[in-house]
């Protein structure tokens, strides 16, 4: 019996890179801001209908998928550096707690999302095109062949999400800029003492991790489709696989959308054609697995809590 | 405009909300608990509620209809209207089921998450909202998207829809009141203490002894039961229920009440659910009378929502309704003071109303300037 | 006139003043440290300073110009460079780029020539460059705190309790290269120590902080290790100031 086939297999490497694309952001968000940013979606939707809405009014210029990314890119840097300036700065310098911050985030989430409601209803009216599931008009000029797939949507976002992400690893660990990155979420105060303006390391964070996430709404919109709950519904996933990073390494990260787009595509589909299990409980999975991760391995780093492990209790032996 | 009809459902959607947001304030005013999975609870309490009503008819019935289905919708017409006393009986049997059955699922949800810190626990309880959602939408025995409809309504037997809107506005008043005296005697109680002492300093608690997972996880027992409860509530009050209806957007409008009204404070919980259930029937009713709007007032409204939780974060952390310092943790060391009798209170507000009342008039004799 | 100076200053933490009316002038060259007790507030003046702690009255100036109410990074970058008492090296960075960060955004700075001068100076660290920092010891940990806080070529250096942690023998050579330090690199240096006679030995002249308030200005070769620990406890032992 085939338990996968290569479909599934393809597919879940194409779900977890971009599981991975859309997490790494908010890990490095909240390493260096301290704030658990839940307008992260909202971020990964402007990107995906910046791309859609160009693609459709310019064709003649954004048909380009390099083009669209970068206009993408820039929406969502811009979305994410006002939320910050707006929001997140002024209750820092209010000096309130990551858990004040994480509830404002939510307000700046449910805000933004139905900004965007409201920007696609009106640009729906007028041009005249329903915008509630639609796909970015590209024309792919070159015609890549890899690993046998054709689909141009597919090994394009294949090849730049990977591009992407070493590009991240690099901006993090080689550039300047990424070691004051690294010093701000380490010990603010420290990185202010050795000349660094932590405004200017976060605002640049928020630039970068505003448009990363915008550009990984436009590869899901090209493969998939875009509507304004389609990046809210992957919060699920995206959560955790940052929590089997521990919201703070960016390698477990990107290994954490892998495990989750696994455990969602190839242990669905084995499960599938074994037990016949319903796909409707293929949500379960992913959070199953999060919460194997959290009992087996509780995350104590940036993000964890108290130092409670699960106890094993052990006969007291009175000899 | 039907003024009544606007009255009682805004009542009924505001006694149904604010049991959810007394709840939430239990949980995150009191004991520092940042749960963002409201919506999963409330949506446990609103399905349990269905499944088990709509069952119970059909089997009491004889009848095998599957549970959604047109049969069963248009059965429960004429079965929930046949036996009063049996409705309003599956009716009161239910909404406490929703409690335990909620309350557990809070309970088992929570108890792995409380160890980790308060970021975890926010998105694992999120997600287990998300995760039944997308689940529910797919599970077609419970009508996948479309959800379940027909639900019996308690009152289904009056005749008149406004007398039977009326009746279950008070019925619905009736439980807010039980749960408000519940929470307001629960918090001021020794173990209340203990909540906000985990609130202040979840180390120190520990510290002294008390089994800080435990707490936590019982508080979010009763917290998730009361949304529970809500959630049984807005089942026979909208006689059909969806998925989608527990989107977290609404776990954040149950956030925007508890933080506009003021942490830790039962009284800030129901302003805050005015408040904000106020918007709710207000746009339904714009929407309504407008209907070529551009765009949605729907979406003007959650907007303000967002709008609202930044702004009281950023202009008025306290709430509108500040924590009582006396009840507060603190205090609780320091002698008690004389209370302030009522008399010497009316005295130093009239004084207050008859100094703004010259400052107007001071105003106008300035010629307004 | 002197290099640092803060006039009549009080600072401390939210709405709470820690040290008062503080009066104190560093001149080039100079080691001044300043001893006192545990919470006697040398930490705070340190921090206030810096911009870190909050200032409620006074002013500071460096080289004549006033630094008071500036950004942290700011005055970092205008020249001063300070070792804090605790969590003084960023743990997730190796030795390296912990160096490189602080001459970040500095002009006229060769990254790569001041580390290997700094390297010459601290051999001990050199050995651990690839290393991160949250893997050094106590003592490797304190000399990357002033080796951090010397590459951007300050005029001024604070060190809060470099030497905490260190055996008696590491004391001595660390103070050693302090003294060193002020020599080869033209720093002047505000020291806050806890071991008393060596903090008298390195220094040229001492500030003694007590409650908030400094009871006593002079030079070191003047007093005695006696004397100090009895203005600790409250007892006027000069009436000098
Ligand atoms: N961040 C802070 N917020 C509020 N109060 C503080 C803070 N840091 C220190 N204090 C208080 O300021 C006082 C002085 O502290 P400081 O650290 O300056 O002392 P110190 O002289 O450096 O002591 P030590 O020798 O132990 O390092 C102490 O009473 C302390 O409680
Ligand atoms: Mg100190």
């Amino acid at each position: 019996m085939n338990l996968i086939d290569l479909g599934v297999v393809i597919n879940t490497l194409w779900i977890g890179l971009i599981y991975s694309l859309m997490a790494i952001p908010l890990t490095i968000s909240y390493k260096v801001t301290r704030v658990l940013n839940f307008a992260h979606t909202s971020l990964v939707t402007v990107g995906a209908y910046v791309a859609v809405i160009l693609s459709l009014v310019y064709p003649d210029f954004f048909s380009n998928v390099f083009v669209a990314l970068i206009a993408a890119f820039f929406a969502g840097a811009i979305v994410a550096i006002l939320n910050h300036k707006f929001v997140y700065r002024k209750l820092m310098d209010k000096e309130a707690s990551p858990v004040i911050l994480m509830i404002a985030s939510l307000g700046s989430w449910i805000f933004l999302k139905y900004l965007i409601y409201s920007v696609i209803s009106i640009v729906s009216k007028v041009i005249k095109k329903d915008l509630y599931f639609a796909v970015p008009a590209f024309r792919y000029t070159l015609n890549l062949n890899f690993l046998g797939i054709s689909n141009p949507s597919l090994t394009y976002s294949l090849i730049l999400g990977i591009s992407l992400i070493v590009l991240t690893f690099v901006v993090f660990y080689r550039t300047s800029f990424g070691k004051a990155m690294r010093a701000v979420s380490d010990n603010p105060q420290l990185a202010q003492i050795s000349g660094i303006s932590d405004e200017s390391v976060m605002t640049l964070t928020w630039f970068l991790c505003g448009g990363l996430a915008a550009i990984s709404g436009v590869f899901w919109a090209m493969f998939s489709y875009a509507s304004p709950e389609f990046a809210d519904s992957l919060i699920l996933q995206v959560f955790a696989a940052c929590v089997i990073g521990g919201i703070s390494s960016i390698a477990l990260t990107i290994l954490g959308g892998f495990v989750i787009a696994g455990a969602e595509n190839i242990l669905m589909s084995i499960l599938y054609n074994l037990i016949g299990l319903d796909l409707s409980f293929r949500p379960f999975l992913s959070f199953l697995t999060l919460l194997i991760v959290i009992l087996v391995r509780p995350p104590a780093g940036a993000a964890g809590g108290l130092p409670y492990r699960l106890k094993f209790k052990r006969e007291r032996k009175w000899t | 405009m039907d003024v009544v009809g606007f009255l009682v459902s805004w009542i009924t959607l505001f006694s149904i909300y604010s049991i959810l947001s007394i709840s939430l304030n239990l949980e995150a005013g009191y004991t520092g608990i940042s749960n963002f999975g409201k919506a999963a609870f409330y949506g446990i309490g609103a399905f349990f509620a269905a499944v088990i009503s709509l069952s119970a008819f059909l089997m009491l019935n004889g009848l095998s209809y599957p549970l959604y289905s047109l049969e069963t919708i248009i059965s429960m017409g004429t079965l929930s209207k046949q036996n009063p006393i049996l409705s309003i009986l599956i009716f009161l049997f239910t909404v406490v089921l929703a409690f335990f059955v909620s309350g557990i699922a809070g309970y088992m949800v929570s108890y792995p998450t409380l160890r980790v810190g308060p970021a975890f626990l926010g998105i694992t309880v999120l997600s287990f909202g998300e995760l039944l959602r997308i689940f529910l939408r797919n599970f077609q025995p419970t009508g996948g998207t479309y959800g379940l409809a027909g639900i019996p309504h308690p009152f289904a037997f009056i005749q008149d829809p406004a007398v039977k809107d009326f009746m279950f506005m008070l019925v619905t008043l009736v439980i807010l009141a039980i749960m408000y005296i519940f929470s307001e005697k629960f918090v001021n109680s020794p173990y209340g203490r203990i909540m906000k002492s985990i609130r202040e300093d979840e180390i120190a608690s520990l510290c002294l002894g008390k089994d800080v997972p435990k707490i936590k996880a019982q508080v979010l027992f009763i917290g998730s039961g009361m949304a529970g409860v809500a959630g049984a509530l807005l089942a026979y009050y909208m006689g059909s229920i969806n998925p989608d209806i527990f989107v977290p957007s609404l776990t954040f409008e149950v956030w925007a009440m508890v933080i506009l009204g003021g942490l830790a404070n039962n009284k800030g919980a129901l302003l805050g659910a005015g408040i904000i259930t106020f918007l709710n029937r207000a746009s339904v009713i714009l929407n309504f009378t407008f209907q070529n709007l551009p765009i949605d007032v729907n979406y003007i409204r959650w907007m303000i929502v967002g709008l609202l939780i930044v702004a009281s974060l950023l202009f008025k952390p306290e709430g509108l309704i500040p924590e009582d310092p006396k009840s507060s943790f603190i205090w609780n060391f320091v002698e008690e003071k004389e209370p302030i009798s009522l008399k010497k209170r009316m005295e130093e507000t009239s004084k207050k109303v008859k100094f703004y009342i010259k400052k107007v008039f001071d105003w106008f004799a300035m010629g307004g300037g | 006139m002197p290099l640092l100076e803060a006039r009549n200053l009080t600072a401390g933490y939210e709405k709470l003043k820690i040290v008062r009316g503080i009066n104190l002038a560093l001149n080039e060259g100079e080691i001044l440290s300043v001893l006192g007790p545990n919470g006697a507030g040398k930490s705070t003046l340190l921090n206030a300073i810096f911009g870190v702690a909050r200032i409620f009255e006074g002013k500071v100036f460096l080289n004549g110009k006033e630094i008071t109410g500036k950004k942290p990074y700011e005055v970092a970058r205008l020249g001063i460079g300070y070792a804090p008492q605790i969590q003084n090296v960023f743990p997730n960075l190796t030795v390296e780029e912990n160096l490189e960060l602080s001459a970040f955004k500095r002009n006229g700075i060769d990254v790569k020539k001041e580390m290997e001068s700094i390297f010459k100076l601290f051999p001990e660290i050199e050995r651990r460059r690839k290393n991160f920092a949250k893997t050094l010891s106590g003592g490797e940990r304190q000399m990357l705190a002033m080796a951090r806080a010397l590459i951007s070529k300050p005029l001024v250096l604070l060190l809060d309790e470099p030497t905490a942690g260190l055996s008696p023998k590491a004391t001595s050579v660390l103070l050693k290269k302090v003294k060193e330090i002020v020599i080869e690199l033209n720093v002047s240096v505000i020291l806050v120590e806890q071991n008393v006679t060596k903090a008298l030995e390195t220094s040229n002249r001492v500030a003694i902080l007590v409650g908030g308030e400094f009871v006593y200005q002079g030079n070191s070769n003047e007093l005695t290790r006696e004397e100090v620990e009895k203005m600790f406890f409250g007892e006027k032992v000069r009436q000098e100031l």
